[in-house]
């Protein structure tokens, strides 16, 4: 009886494991803004995925990715700011905090705080996060705008580039989402 | 049956890791940054420009200090070197200037072209780049001569490696020749550079060029320097005993010696230009 048990839950581990929706291509952009310079940079090689019975909600970020409007400030954003050779990855790992109200199999836009621990420079920090998450078909797709400031996260701007470089970034994350392909 | 979910647990805990198993990003992560711009001091250096940025580039080296009070220890002297470069494509970059040595003009032109990067984790333990330069003399003194007469070249291969986050290293051997009034010269050397992160903005760099061919005129290059970057600029102050500005001059034309006081004081300005913005 046991092993019938065991063999019922493995089984449905199994099913909701498939429930899963990734992506290796979502997209991720950020901007600064300051009285006298604006500059963005976008990345289009972010990792991300949904599992849909616990709402876990997990994003890599691979920080060289990021394209610059001009080569310089991809060199001095890598090497001076985020020290990408030591922190080669920003990540955010947590849990879509009402997920009843998202319903995965009817299309529809729904809107969701995450919660979770983002990692970025070595510093990990808890964010609340809102967002949207936009059922279509057999796709997902979510949406967020958030803010966060360099000096959380020790990423120092020195006092010669305070005009240039704002100590907030707005972070945009639009990310297309399929059905995680069984191996 | 309680003892059957307690089982099942673990497996939902490895669930929660939904990008464990995710391939990432299939670039190679290369090691870049080496040194701060394209040149140790004199040298080029095993860094690229980006692909579709041009750096202009101001060289100037004071007279040596053993030229005493009533030259200001060298600072009336000068010789200077105008020039760009730019970067064709990530591994590919060529330039071109102007320099003065006295009454020696000289116009200059170089391809530098990456073979190898540097990959983490020793994939591909370092960088190596082929150099192919070409100096053209033009003083009064010249126009004499025909063409092949006064051209100099200087090929070099350049292996460098960023040992660590602050210090990386190279080797440049080079070969330098050419022909002066029909006669036919060449010359080994085998350029050493190195820097040291001093902060995140400024490095300590060190080269040293011994010429390994028997030549009595010739001295060994050594140079000391630091770079300081500055937004879109490079900044590198040095102490050294070159007075020529290209390849075939420093290399194969350096005359004066530290141990004589036949140094001088120099700086290198390099100032970045996006001209082709880059493809998302």
């Amino acid at each position: 009886m046991k092993k019938i048990i065991l063999a019922l839950v493995s089984v449905f581990a199994i099913a909701a494991n498939a429930q899963v929706f990734n992506t290796s291509t979502g997209n991720v952009n950020f901007v600064s803004k300051t009285k006298f310079e604006e500059f963005s940079a976008t990345n289009s090689q972010v990792s991300a995925a949904v599992s849909v019975d616990k709402g876990v909600v997990q994003f890599k970020v691979p920080v060289n990715s990021f394209q610059f409007e001009k080569a310089v400030m991809q060199t001095h954003f890598q090497e001076n700011y985020m020290e990408s050779s030591t922190f080669p990855t920003s990540t955010f790992k947590g849990k879509i905090k009402d997920l009843s109200a998202v319903k995965f199999n009817t299309d529809g836009v729904y809107e969701v705080v995450a919660e979770g621990a983002f990692e970025m420079h070595g510093i990990t920090k808890d964010i609340s996060v809102p967002g949207k998450i936009t059922v279509k078909g057999s796709s997902l797709k979510l949406n967020a705008d958030f803010t966060i400031l360099c000096s959380d996260y020790e990423i120092k701007i020195p006092k010669n580039n305070v005009s240039s470089v704002s100590n907030s970034i707005n972070i945009s994350v639009d990310c297309s989402l399929s059905p995680k392909k069984k191996k | 049956m309680f003892v059957a979910l307690f089982l099942v647990q673990p497996i939902f805990a490895q669930d929660d890791d939904l990008l464990g198993d995710e391939p990432g990003n299939n670039e190679p992560e290369y090691v870049d940054f080496a040194f701060k711009t394209t040149k140790v001091v004199n040298l080029q250096s095993i860094e690229m420009l980006g692909a579709g940025v041009f750096d202009f580039k101001m060289n100037h080296r004071f007279g040596s200090i053993n030229n005493g009070a009533v030259n200001a220890f060298g600072l009336d002297l000068a010789t200077i070197r105008f020039g760009g470069e730019y970067g064709i494509n990530k591994n590919l970059m060529a330039g071109i200037g102007r320099s003065n040595l006295g009454n020696l003009k000289n116009v200059d032109a170089y391809v530098k072209y990456r073979i190898l990067r540097q990959v983490k984790g020793n994939k591909m333990p370092f960088t190596a780049m082929l150099f192919y330069g070409i100096e053209n003399k033009i003083g009064p003194e010249y126009d004499q001569l025909d063409y092949t007469n006064r051209l100099t070249h200087t090929a070099q291969l350049i292996i460098g490696k960023k040992i660590s986050e602050g210090f990386s290293f190279q080797l440049s051997p080079s070969l330098v020749w050419g022909s002066y009034f029909g006669r036919t010269y060449s010359n080994i050397a085998l350029g050493i550079g190195m820097r040291q992160k001093l902060t995140k903005r400024t490095t300590m760099n060190l080269e040293y060029i011994p010429v390994l061919t028997n030549n009595e005129y010739i001295q060994n290059s050594l140079s000391v320097g630091f770079d300081i970057e500055t937004g879109g600029h490079v900044f590198q102050i040095h102490f050294t005993n070159s007075k020529g500005l290209n390849e075939a001059q420093f290399i194969a034309n350096t005359r004066e010696t530290w141990d004589t006081y036949g140094i001088r004081f120099g700086f290198n300005l390099s100032r970045v230009f996006t001209i082709v913005k880059p493809k998302n």
